[in-house]
C-alpha cells in the first residue's frame, strides 16, 4: 500500500472511529447551566403544635376543641423564584393527601441557571384553565377523591381542599363533624340545596402564595430542600382584611354542606394565604 | 477484496455492531416455544379515561382468554367443584346474591363476595384494601381454606398435567411453563376487561340520552350536597378507593381496614363500594346486611350510629334536614341509570364452557 493509501485509510480510519464513540450518545442530557434537584416537604402545625391526627386538643380561634381526621389538598404551578429574576416550576399539580405517603414529598429533578432562590409560589387549587370537568380525568385517585360534584358547576372540576374531623358542640360535651372542602361554585336552578338559584358566573375561591425563603444557591449537583410550613388554624382565623370583614369561621356556624356557601368560601379563600410559610436549605454540591 | 476494503468493511461492521442494542455477546435469547402473544388494544368511550395496562402484565387476546377460562373453571378448587365465578356472578355484576359465600366445605365467609366492575382502576382490593391490583387479588380465594382451599402448588401441578392448559399457557406467555404468577395474571388480565361504561347514565353523559324528569331529580340529589353521595361516589367510577366508617354498629363487629394498617383510626373502616350496576348486586354493604337500596339509603339518610369515630362526612348529615321519602324514591330511580345490559351480558365475559346467554330485554337503560 502506498504513503497516500495510508494516509486515506488512516483517515477512513478515524472518520469511522470517531462516529463510533459519538454516534451512539441517545441519551447525551441536554446541558444546562446548573443540574440540580429539589424536595418539598410539608409540615403541619395546629395553634402552633404539631398535627397529630385523630386528636381532639386542638383549639380554633373561637376556643373550640376540634381534631383532624382528613386532609387532602391540591397545589398547582408551583415555582422557585431567584433574586436574579429566574423561576423554575418544581411541578404543575401537586395532589396531596395526608393519609398517602407518596403525597407527601414534592420532588424536582433538573437543570436550572445559577441563581440564589429567594421565593416559592403556587396557586392553592386550580385556576380557571385546570378547574374544568374531568381534566384530570387519568389521575384516577385525584380525579375521584377530589371530583367538584356537577350540582356546584357543571362544568368545574374539583375540590381544593378538604379538611375535616371533629369539633366539640359544647365545651368537654359530644362532638360533631366538620368539612371544611373549598372549591368553586356556579349553580344552574337545579341544586336541591339552592332550590330555584341561577348564579351562572362561577364564584373561583383558588388564591395565589407567595413566600419568602432565606436567598439560597443550590450549587451543581446539589440538591435543595424547601419546607411549606402550614398551621391549619389559620383557615379559621380572621385576619382582620382591609375591608374589614370578621373572617373568623367557627364549626358551629359552618360545621358542613359549606361546598356551595359563598359567605364560608370567601372567608376561607381570604384566610387561606396567612396559613403558609417556607423555608429553604441547600445541600452539597460543587462549589 | 482488497487489504484496504476489507479493513474499512471490518470498521463499519464494529460501528454498526456497537450501536444495535447493546447485546455485546451476552447469550442469545431463548426461543419460545409459542408466537409472542396478540396485543389486545379496547375502546373506551369518550367520558373514561385510558384503560390501565401494566407493563409487566400487559392485555393480550390469549392472555385475557385463558383469564377467562381460569375464572370459570373449578379446576382451581381443592374438590374442583368451585370456580370464581360462583361467587362472582355476571348478571350480578360479578358480585353474590348470597349475603356470605360459601366456600367448597361449606363454610361461609364473613364479608360479602364484592362486585367486579372497572376494576381496572381500582388499586386497593377487597373490602379493606388488602391487596394491590387485580394480580394481588387473584393470590388469595385459591388456598384460602374456607374459600376454594388448593395450596398454589397443586394447582400449578393440576394445570400442568391438564391435556390443554399447557398450550393455553404457551399462546399466552410465549412458553409453557405455569406458575401462580401467571395464573393470577391471565385471571388479572380478564379481569381488566370488566368494564361497565354503556349504562343509560353513561349515554346521557356522553349526550346520546336524556333523563327521565324523576331520574333528572334523583341524579341532582345524588350530585349535590342534598344527598352527599358523590364524595364517596364520584362521577366516572361511582367509587373511591377510600375507607369509611359509616356507623354500622354503635360497637364495631369487623375491624375492617385495621386489620391492614394497625391504625386505630381505622378501625371500623371499609372502601367505598362502587355503585355501577347497583340495582343488580343486592344485597349491600361489607357484610351484606342491607337486601335493598331503600335500607341503604335510610341508613345514610339518619340510621347510622352516630360517634366520634363515625366519618365526618357521614357525621355531616345531621346538618341538614333529611331526605324525604320522595327524594329517596327519585336517588332510588337515578341509581337504577348505573345499570348496564351491555356489561351484564357481555358475551366476551361470560363463561366460556356454556352456550351464550340471551341478552334480556330491559326498559330502555
Amino acid at each position: 500500500m502506498s504513503r497516500t493509501g495510508i494516509l486515506r485509510l488512516a483517515a477512513v480510519l478515524a472518520t469511522l472511529l470517531s462516529l463510533l464513540l459519538a454516534g451512539c450518545g441517545e441519551d447525551d442530557p441536554v446541558a444546562t447551566e446548573e443540574p440540580i434537584s429539589v424536595d418539598v416537604f410539608f409540615d403541619f402545625t395546629v395553634g402552633g403544635q404539631p398535627l397529630v391526627l385523630n386528636s381532639l386538643t386542638y383549639d380554633n380561634p373561637a376556643g373550640r376543641k376540634y381534631s383532624v381526621k382528613v386532609l387532602r389538598f391540591v397545589l398547582t404551578d408551583i415555582r422557585l423564584h431567584s433574586e436574579q429574576g429566574n423561576n423554575v416550576k418544581l411541578k404543575d399539580l401537586h395532589y396531596f393527601n395526608i393519609a398517602d405517603p407518596s403525597s407527601q414529598t414534592i420532588h424536582f429533578d433538573g437543570g436550572v441557571p445559577h441563581a440564589d432562590w429567594n421565593r416559592v409560589t403556587f396557586t392553592f387549587g386550580l385556576d380557571e384553565t385546570r378547574n374544568v370537568r374531568d381534566k384530570y380525568i387519568s389521575m384516577t385517585k385525584f380525579h375521584t377523591e377530589m371530583a367538584w360534584p356537577t350540582g356546584l358547576g357543571p362544568n368545574l372540576g374539583y375540590h381544593y381542599m378538604q379538611l375535616e374531623g371533629n369539633y366539640e358542640q359544647t365545651p368537654g360535651g359530644a362532638t360533631a363533624g366538620y368539612t371544611t372542602h373549598t372549591g368553586a361554585r356556579q349553580l344552574d336552578g337545579t341544586n336541591p340545596m339552592f332550590p330555584g338559584i341561577v348564579d351562572a358566573t362561577p364564584h373561583h375561591h383558588h388564591f395565589s402564595v407567595d413566600l419568602p425563603v432565606t436567598p439560597t444557591h443550590i450549587h451543581e449537583g446539589g440538591s435543595g430542600e424547601v419546607t411549606l410550613h402550614v398551621e391549619l388554624n389559620g383557615w379559621y382565623t380572621d385576619h382582620a382584611p382591609a375591608d374589614g370583614n370578621d373572617t373568623q369561621y367557627d364549626f358551629t356556624d359552618y360545621p358542613a354542606m359549606i361546598m356551595g356557601n359563598l359567605e364560608a368560601q370567601d372567608k376561607l379563600m381570604s384566610n387561606g394565604p396567612f396559613c403558609f410559610s417556607a423555608s429553604m436549605e441547600a445541600q452539597g454540591g460543587h462549589h | 477484496m482488497t487489504n484496504r476494503r476489507l479493513m474499512i468493511w471490518a470498521c463499519a461492521m464494529l460501528v454498526i455492531a456497537s450501536c444495535t442494542g447493546g447485546d455485546d455477546g451476552v447469550t442469545p435469547p431463548v426461543e419460545s416455544e409459542c408466537p409472542p402473544a396478540t396485543p389486545l388494544v379496547i375502546d373506551l368511550p369518550a367520558n373514561f379515561p385510558e384503560l390501565p395496562n401494566p407493563k409487566d402484565n400487559p392485555l393480550t387476546v390469549e392472555g385475557v382468554a385463558l383469564g377467562r377460562r381460569l375464572f370459570y373453571d373449578p379446576i382451581l378448587s381443592g374438590d374442583s367443584s368451585q370456580a370464581c365465578a360462583q361467587c362472582h356472578i355476571q348478571q350480578n355484576a360479578f358480585g353474590d346474591t348470597r349475603r356470605f359465600s360459601e366456600g367448597i366445605h361449606g363454610v361461609f365467609g364473613s364479608r360479602h363476595a364484592p362486585t367486579i366492575v372497572n376494576p381496572a382502576w381500582v388499586s386497593e382490593m377487597f373490602w379493606d384494601g388488602r391487596a394491590a391490583g387485580l394480580e394481588g387479588q387473584a393470590r388469595e380465594p385459591v388456598p384460602n381454606p374456607i374459600e376454594m382451599d388448593l395450596p398454589w402448588p397443586d394447582a400449578i401441578a393440576r394445570l400442568e398435567n391438564h391435556a390443554e392448559y399447557p398450550g393455553l399457557f404457551c399462546a399466552a406467555f410465549g412458553d409453557s411453563r405455569i406458575s401462580q404468577d401467571r395464573v393470577v395474571k391471565a385471571i388479572a388480565q380478564f379481569e381488566r376487561t370488566f368494564i361497565s361504561a354503556n349504562s343509560k347514565y353513561d349515554r346521557v353523559r356522553r349526550g346520546e340520552d336524556v333523563f327521565t324528569p324523576v331520574e333528572q331529580m334523583g341524579y341532582d340529589i345524588f350530585r349535590t350536597e342534598r344527598g352527599d353521595c358523590f364524595h364517596c361516589h364520584d362521577e366516572l367510577f361511582f367509587a373511591t378507593s377510600t375507607f369509611h366508617n359509616t356507623g354500622l354498629d354503635s360497637i364495631v363487629a369487623d375491624d375492617g381496614r385495621y386489620d391492614v394498617t394497625g391504625d386505630p383510626a381505622d378501625i371500623g373502616k371499609f372502601k367505598s363500594a362502587t355503585l355501577r350496576n347497583i340495582e343488580v348486586s343486592s344485597p349491600y354493604m361489607h357484610d351484606g346486611r342491607f337486601a335493598t337500596l331503600e335500607e341503604v339509603i335510610a341508613h345514610y339518610n339518619m340510621g347510622f350510629h352516630d360517634g366520634d369515630d363515625v366519618d365526618p362526612l357521614i357525621r355531616a348529615r345531621l346538618t341538614r334536614p333529611p331526605m324525604r321519602p320522595g327524594e329517596i324514591d327519585t336517588l332510588i330511580v337515578f341509581l337504577q341509570t348505573l345499570t348496564d345490559p351491555d356489561f351484564l351480558f357481555n358475551p366476551d365475559l361470560s363463561n366460556p364452557f356454556l352456550a351464550p346467554v340471551a341478552t334480556p330485554v330491559t326498559n330502555g337503560r
